[in-house]
């Protein structure tokens, strides 16, 4: 009788649980798209997050942790380092966006016009660089003024939730966090991003 | 925090053209530092260090769409591991035509350009459902 051949391998580093700061929270609280004063659930879209990651980038996963969810990234030390300082105070996450636009004016996967994501706008004074010193890898830095941050969100139902379909999540989430990213602030309304009447299709509130 | 913190052991980053699935956008940029992004259209919007605007990269927004539409038709198939990123902005510029008419779209197309030609960017990250498609 043949021997059965295994296909055994070593996977380097798969009995280690991950890094904190790799261990992405799966959803955040953030405000409603359709009233200001709600609170609701998004699911985080943590693929290309860590796609990034695998290339080496990563910033993006900094200002995840430190502009849209709103904490120190968990990275060795950083908590006891920078956890007391006036700069972890001036954190904010997605819960304080000021701004909800509709609609991104561009194709997007299978949205063709972008229409069903919502944007987020917020004005963090503070994120997270990562900049190795002995102690901590990572650093606060102050967001310029001039610039703003956007977090995209997906709803799931962008009309509303069909009345007998119940929530298939546990934490009830609505839509889902797809990206999120600094850009420039309008001239006239610094708290806007630039040209914001070009770029998404309503302002929500 | 017992637990091993590998945020030192993650490779370096070498700057290479990735497709985001969620976003649906093709990026590159040179450095791992912070970015702004700057929308030049609802194709393309450049990428600027944050501290001194300087250009680090661009975002090719749409890019399932595009790809579908106009690469994979024209250029890529099943045999080609890479297109080149130039090859990409070039060919969006003949798509959109007229519309990067005005001079400020058209020097950051350039820009764009010259960014992926002068890192001789090659791009083998596809959207993986139009990929199969």
């Amino acid at each position: 009788m043949d021997k059965l051949v295994h296909p055994f391998r070593v996977i380097d580093g798969g009995g280690q649980t991950p890094a904190r700061w790799l261990d992405i929270p799966s959803a955040v609280i953030g405000r409603s798209p359709y009233r200001r004063d709600e609170n609701v659930v998004y699911r985080i879209a943590q693929h290309d997050a860590r796609k990034a990651l695998e290339h080496g980038r990563k910033q993006p996963l900094l200002d995840l942790w430190s502009v849209v969810l709103g904490e120190i990234p968990p990275v060795n030390n950083a908590l006891a380092k920078w956890g007391k300082t006036a700069e972890a105070h001036g954190l904010s996450s997605l819960l304080s966006a000021h701004a909800c636009f509709r609609g991104i004016k561009r194709p997007a996967g299978n949205d063709d016009k972008g229409f069903d994501f919502y944007a987020f706008v917020s004005k963090p004074a503070i994120f997270f660089v990562y900049d190795p010193s002995i102690g901590c890898v990572i650093k606060p830095s102050y967001v310029p003024d001039d610039v703003v941050h956007v977090t995209y969100v997906r709803l799931d139902y962008p009309e509303g939730r069909p009345a007998k379909e119940c929530s298939m999540v546990p934490n009830g989430a609505v839509g889902v966090v797809t990206h999120w990213e600094f850009v420039e602030a309008h001239r006239d309304a610094p708290n806007l991003p630039t040209n914001f009447t070009e770029r998404y299709r309503q302002q929500k509130w | 925090m017992g637990k091993i913190d590998r945020t030192n052991s993650i490779d370096s980053y070498r700057p290479c053209a990735i497709y985001y699935e969620q976003s649906d956008s093709l990026e590159y940029v040179r450095q791992d530092t912070p970015v702004i992004y700057r929308r030049i259209d609802d194709f393309l919007t450049l990428i600027l260090a944050m501290d001194n605007r300087a250009p680090l990269g661009f975002k090719l927004k749409g890019f399932r769409h595009f790809y579908l539409r106009h690469l994979k038709k024209n250029y890529h198939s099943e045999r080609q591991e890479f297109l080149t990123l130039v090859k990409i902005v070039e060919d969006a510029l003949c798509v959109l035509g007229d519309k990067v008419f005005d001079d400020e779209k058209r020097i950051a197309y350039q820009r764009a350009i010259d960014i992926a030609q002068s890192d001789n960017v090659e791009v083998r990250d596809f959207p993986s459902m139009a990929a199969h498609g």
